[in-house]
């Protein structure tokens, strides 16, 4: 029996609704977004636009910085929040695949429906901007916008740390923590700042995507009180 | 997999703790020191100086004579011209030179380059403005010139590459001899300028070009060939070229070349003149430069300390000026940082638009803070009856993240309850 699909299938029943209607919120923001450079397009000469962008660093895409974040710890919450009430995650723990494996695939899940989210608005961003601006535009947008996407990523991820943690100390101290990582990858007075982090903030994101083992190994052993 | 999440929470929690905790010490802490500001004195014939003083701000000369602000004013005639005009005591002639106050509002040149003009993202497409319109305000041109691998004006205005243009440009860089790929290219991007210099090019070679555009037509000039300087021109290697036009047209651009020198680039002749800096570095040092009728004074200067030089108008050095003074890490609340913080981990920096990490380490004395807070980590977990392979490794980390992994380990959630 093939658990992932089975795993996701329990989760996108779960999730569908609240996911159909992230995505519509994204969509819509980042169609505003595109109808506003429209906009600004028909009443502005493309070389004020383009230097606008090249030397004052006008990024129409800047105000998406927060909206993948708050998705993903809508997602997260949603996910988890469910699981912890009458501590249902239990039965999550004794699925013959594994206590490890089925936190992490519950965490692909979670992270497959962000992407579902916020990927197809990236790609509306990127799609229509190419109408107006050159190819440097866009990888500019990959390089500025990625550590928004790993924000949200780690968003998702200490969302469900906390909500999996039962101690409060604990709790505040997750909360802190991500408030204080993810708050540094927000930072965007410019374009292409992150550049020279990417690489380690990608690693970074790695390596705590497993850092919620620790807190469903602590529920486990009712070690979250 | 249990244990190495708890060293990745701490890992991360003392790389966080690194930079908030240091930051928190210096706000409480309200350390900062005053820079003196830095004048050329024709009067005088040295520099002259605004410092600030615990109580006021001082006028001061380079022997530490004090001066009021009236006879400051009178002995940085080219500095405070207006006033003295308005008081009718400017001067009728100094130095020889006539001073007629048109003539010193015409001469007057102030150019100031910071660490994060150099040193911060870019996107490689340029305005070339065309010199030939007729029109007496500058025209934001409606394309944008792109130098990969070969020369492409693309029109902003309908997104695609204009072949004609593109073609004709080629050209005029086959045939000045330019090599790509292209090393730099640097212009004022700015119409609200005097007039526009065009672009300079620095191409694989190192070689420098200056790019001009009149009526579409390009004009591109090997600066090497501009004049009688080619042997000077050819110890250049440009790193990052300044233009920005000033209303006298004397200066051409300004140069940092590859070893960190300074260069100023004057005349019609494309001369270059470098500046006598000692410790110049354009990673830390905001560079200024005033001109004026009777002189040009060129200033680099960072946190700890400033280089000022001062020329005549034909470039010779009448005079120059190095100081430096205590930093904040010099003051007590410096050495109480370096003593306690292992390393101040910042992730901006004041001298670049890049994100990164930016560290700075402490004193090695800190060492001897991180061995005792590694045993009292230990004996405390052992105590407590949680000295677990966890926290064995956690505290070793203590001996090298200090205070900040001290404070993590008591929040990085338990793996075992106590005495298990």
């Amino acid at each position: 029996m093939n658990y992932f699909k089975a795993i996701f299938y329990k989760e996108w029943v779960k999730l569908r609704i609240p996911v159909g209607i992230l995505l519509l919120a994204n969509l819509a923001f980042a169609l505003y977004l595109c109808i506003k450079l429209r906009y600004v397009g028909n009443f502005n000469e493309g070389e004020k636009i383009w230097s606008g962008w090249i030397f004052k660093a006008y990024l129409f895409y800047k105000p998406y910085t927060l909206l993948p974040l708050v998705s993903a710890m809508i997602i997260g919450f949603l996910q988890y929040n469910v699981e912890i009430q009458n501590k249902r995650i239990k039965l999550v723990f004794h699925l013959p695949v594994g206590e490890e494996k089925a936190i992490l695939q519950h965490q692909i899940v979670g992270l497959i429906l962000l992407c579902a989210i916020t990927l197809p608005c990236y790609l509306l961003i990127a799609i229509y901007s190419s109408f107006y601006l050159p190819k440097e535009f866009i990888v500019s947008l990959f390089y500025t916008a990625l550590p928004w996407f790993f924000a949200a990523i780690n968003g998702y991820i200490f969302t469900e740390l906390f909500l999996l943690e039962g101690n409060k100390l604990y709790k505040v101290f997750i909360a802190l923590l991500g408030f204080s990582f993810i708050r540094n990858l927000l930072y965007t007075e410019f374009y292409n700042t992150y550049l020279h982090l990417l690489w380690p903030i990608g690693i970074i994101t790695v390596a705590l995507f497993f850092t919620p083992l620790l807190a469903s190994y602590r529920f486990r052993k009712g070690l979250s009180q | 997999m249990i244990f190495c999440t708890r060293i990745i929470l701490f890992a991360l929690s003392s790389l966080m703790l690194s930079h908030y905790v240091p930051y928190l010490f210096w706000i409480l802490t309200d350390a900062h020191t005053n820079q003196p500001y830095i004048l050329y004195s024709n009067v005088k014939e040295q520099f002259v100086f605004f410092r600030h003083g615990e109580d006021a701000l001082h006028l001061v000369d380079e022997e530490g004579n004090e001066y009021s602000r009236g006879e400051f004013r009178t002995i940085t005639p080219m500095f405070s011209y207006r006033q003295l005009y308005y008081d009718g005591i400017l001067p009728e002639a100094l130095n020889g030179v006539k001073l007629d106050i048109k003539k010193i509002e015409a001469e007057r040149t102030s150019v100031r380059l910071k660490p994060k003009d150099i040193y911060s993202p870019s996107i490689n497409l340029y305005i070339v403005f065309d010199n030939g319109t007729g029109s007496l305000r500058l025209d934001m041109p409606e394309d944008f010139l792109r130098l990969n691998d070969k020369v492409e004006f693309i029109n902003a205005r309908t997104n695609s590459l204009e072949t004609e243009k593109s073609q004709l440009f080629q050209n005029a860089f086959d045939k000045a001899g330019i090599r790509f790929p292209i090393k730099g290219v640097f212009s004022n991007p700015s119409t609200l300028k005097p007039y526009d210099e065009g672009s300079f090019i620095v191409d694989a070679e190192n070689r420098v070009f200056h790019l001009r555009q009149v009526k579409q037509k390009p004009e591109i000039k090997l600066l090497k060939d501009a004049g009688k300087y080619s042997k000077i021109w050819d110890e250049i290697a440009p790193e990052y070229i300044l233009v920005a036009e000033q209303g006298n047209k004397e200066l051409r651009c300004a140069i940092i070349d590859t070893q960190h020198r300074f260069w100023l680039v004057v005349g019609e002749d494309f001369r270059p003149v470098k500046v006598p800096f000692k410790n110049f570095d354009p990673t830390k040092m905001e560079v200024r430069l005033n001109g004026s009728l009777l002189h040009v004074q060129v200033t680099a200067q960072s946190d700890d300390s400033l280089e000022s030089v001062a020329f005549d108008r034909d470039y010779n050095v009448k005079r120059t000026y190095t100081e430096s003074w205590p930093t904040t890490a010099t003051m007590w609340q410096g050495k109480v940082s370096d003593s306690i913080f292992p390393w101040t981990t910042n992730f901006r920096n004041n001298n670049t638009l890049y994100t990164g990490f930016y560290a700075s380490l402490g004193n090695p004395f800190v060492l001897v803070i991180n061995v005792l807070l590694a045993l009292v980590s230990m004996l405390i977990s052992i105590k407590q009856g949680l000295w677990d392979s966890g926290r064995k490794v956690m505290s070793a980390l203590i001996l090298f993240s200090g205070i900040f992994g001290f404070i993590a380990y008591w929040f990085i959630p338990i793996q075992r309850p106590p005495h298990a």
